[in-house]
């Protein structure tokens, strides 16, 4: 017998085994308890969770000035290599301020091996969703342009609307759109790169970005 | 020696050693402030939490066979490639065919207690490929040529004055005790060999039966990046890590990290579809996932034990528990150390071999307060002990000691005969009684309890 029927076997074969209903998660209130809050309170939420774990927030309601911070970002880091994944958003806030586009290389016009992101210096892709309970960014393959641009330089820049902000992880995975689309791989994002390996003292930028930034626009 | 002689000695040294006591009360001591805040800021109530959590894994346990093989059914579907393997060699076997197939040199690990069960560093390194660990904690011990010291914090039992000395010699940098500057000489060490791997092997925090889905929990993005540099991804995943359905996470991903480190969420909760798909621009072409069963099913049979599959490995039980504190992870001898690792071992490894580690355990319940999935572990530890008793696994000298006892201290005429042998005995026994033998034995009373009651006498 092969070893995958071995073990299934193995696994039927127990006759005491009682059939339990499916667990409910909201029979009980479970979580800290936060009253339905109003558009300004989830933004509040969110900036205060994102601020408490190193994130850099920066609340815009035009495209030009979207633009102007991830310039002032960019100005920040010594390294004149940047890579976007060119999404609706991104491409609104570049026609808002055209010095920035020259800035970027797309990435989908790029075939980049894993060695060539060693020169970028700077990652910008938009989200999926904003969790105001925890400060976390969804992002999914199909919004962040494939797995390496979030993950391989130093600095993430993030941009994402309002309309993106969900209150809790429950409404991001509940999400009728999250399992849809043809994407492999997703991540919820917490804040930077970090460890506490060594006697649990914090350190940011271990393996992933350094700095993580949010251009958040509410129009 | 044999494994209960070994802990027995590890165990004696440990207890007595100050420094080591130190290093952990430190780790320790910040660990539970962390914790004990972020379940009051996370949860309205814990408890409830933890009806729930267990609720879940329950129904993953009354339908294990059916939710394996949905998840297969779904990941397979997206192209990624499903292999079980009943045992740690069928697991190696697997590794080492896909190794020689894609002729790879250089393998770059994450962080996984599964792939330690598996002794897979060892393996890799007997076949001369490049093994890179990429979490700070596992590279620290791999680079000391010592096993994980804890299956959440591999390195807590190391100084920074330690981890710095090691990295001058093994990373040839200048000395520093900065933690920052330390992280910093990590991460350059293993930038290039996160781009220039051939595999990727990851471990699986939780697998979707719904979803077909792996997911992974980490905070440093060393897993990130060993899932999206390389051009083949192997996860191996215990078959108990299962949860029926994607948004059981929003549950399960707060409470692991709540008991693990005391965070809200850890930095990156990744969920693993498949290799890339045709739209994406980069990703594995290959993925494969490893069923590990290796005894799992063992305990499964059982109704008993059963429950302890519930376990997510977050490590809460081994920090609480005074045993791990006083003798330290290393003593196990064990790839699970602790309380959970005391129940699981002697099922995945055998009683004979094992069952010692259950009587390492004062029954003082501090692991089951604080289990996430409200497992009985100090219950189970005492049915261990009565398992290894029925099945005659512990040792002769032992098994005849628990008879003479079982003959004596049913009767009161009995002992009342015993007591003046035993003020005579009791100094000889003293190597049988305590495994410290810094331990004091008290000295007997004049009279025993019994006759002062009959004379009534007062024992002031």
């Amino acid at each position: 017998m092969n070893p995958r029927d071995s073990i299934l076997k193995k696994l039927s074969s127990i006759n005491s085994l009682q059939k339990t209903p499916a667990a409910r998660t909201q029979d009980r209130q479970i979580y800290q308890d936060y009253p339905e809050e109003t558009k300004d309170e989830l933004i509040a939420r969110f900036k205060k969770q994102f601020l408490a774990l190193a994130g850099e927030f920066f609340p815009v309601s035009s495209y030009e000035k979207a633009g102007a911070h991830i310039f002032e970002l960019l100005k920040s880091v010594d390294s004149t290599k940047h890579l976007v994944e060119l999404n609706p958003l991104c491409q609104k806030i570049f026609s808002a301020c055209p010095e920035l586009e020259a800035k970027f290389e797309n990435i989908e016009n790029k075939t980049l091996a894993a060695t060539d992101f060693a020169d970028y210096a700077t990652g910008l892709t938009g989200a999926d969703f904003l969790v105001a309970r925890t400060g976390s960014i969804v992002l999914r393959t199909n919004s962040a342009g494939g797995r390496r641009l979030s993950v391989l330089p130093p600095l993430h820049i993030v941009v994402a609307t309002v309309a993106q902000l969900v209150p809790s992880l429950d409404a991001a995975l509940q999400n009728r759109g999250f399992r849809e689309g043809d994407w492999s791989y997703g991540t919820i994002i917490t804040g930077p790169s970090r460890t506490s390996d060594i006697e649990k003292i914090l350190v940011l930028g271990a393996h992933g970005p350094k700095r993580l930034a949010l251009i958040l626009l509410d129009e | 020696m044999n494994t209960y002689a070994k802990f027995m000695r590890e165990a004696k040294s440990m207890a007595g050693n100050e420094i080591h006591r130190a290093k952990i009360k430190k780790a320790i001591t910040s660990y539970e402030i962390q914790v004990d805040g972020m379940k009051k800021q996370q949860f309205q109530d814990w408890n409830a939490a933890r009806e729930v959590a267990a609720g879940i894994k329950n129904e993953v346990l009354a339908n294990l066979p059916e939710m394996l093989q949905e998840f297969e059914e779904k990941l397979t579907s997206r192209g990624a490639t499903v292999l079980w393997a009943e045992n740690a060699e069928q697991a190696r076997h697997y590794i080492e065919e896909i190794i020689s197939r894609h002729n790879a040199r250089k393998v770059v690990k994450s962080k996984s207690m599964t792939t330690e069960e598996i002794e897979l560093n060892e393996y890799l390194e007997s076949r001369g490929i490049e093994n890179w660990e990429s979490d700070l904690g596992e590279l620290i011990v791999q680079l000391a040529d010592e096993k994980p010291y804890h299956i959440v914090t591999p390195a807590m039992h190391k100084s920074k004055q330690e981890i710095a000395r090691l990295f001058v010699e093994k990373l040839g940098i200048e000395y520093t005790e900065n933690a920052e500057e330390l992280t910093m000489a990590a991460r350059a060490h293993l930038r290039r060999a996160f781009v220039t791997a051939d595999i990727g092997i990851t471990g699986a925090n939780f697998i979707i039966a719904e979803e077909g889905a792996i997911v992974m929990t980490e905070n440093e993005g060393n897993g990130r990046l060993g899932m999206a540099c390389p051009k083949v991804h192997i996860a191996i995943a215990g078959i108990e890590k299962m949860l029926p359905r994607l948004a059981d996470l929003s549950l399960f991903l707060p409470l692991l990290t709540t008991s693990g480190t005391g965070q809200q969420l850890t930095g990156y909760n990744s969920i693993v579809r498949g290799p890339k798909s045709a739209a994406e621009p980069d990703g594995p072409e290959e993925m494969i996932v490893i069923l590990l069963d290796n005894g799992r099913s063992n305990i499964y049979a059982q109704d008993h034990f059963r429950e302890v599959l519930r376990c997510i490995r977050c490590g809460a039980c081994l920090n609480a528990c005074p045993v791990f504190r006083s003798v330290g992870g290393h003593t196990y001898a064990t790839t699970y150390q602790g309380p959970v690792g005391s129940i699981i071992t002697p099922q995945l490894r055998g009683m004979a071999a094992w069952q010692h580690l259950a009587h390492a355990c004062s029954l003082c319940g501090a692991c089951t307060e604080v289990c996430p999935v409200g497992i009985d572990l100090h219950p189970l530890l005492l049915e261990t002990r009565w398992q290894a008793d029925k099945e005659h696994a512990a040792s002769k000298k032992w098994q005849f000691a628990i008879k003479m006892w079982s003959k004596i201290i049913p009767s009161r005429k009995v002992i009342d005969t015993f007591r003046p042998l035993m003020k005579i005995f009791l100094p000889l026994a003293k190597p049988f009684l305590s495994a410290n033998q810094k331990k004091r034995i008290p000295t007997m009373a004049k009279k025993s309890f019994a006759q002062m009651w009959e004379n009534n006498e007062s024992t002031r």
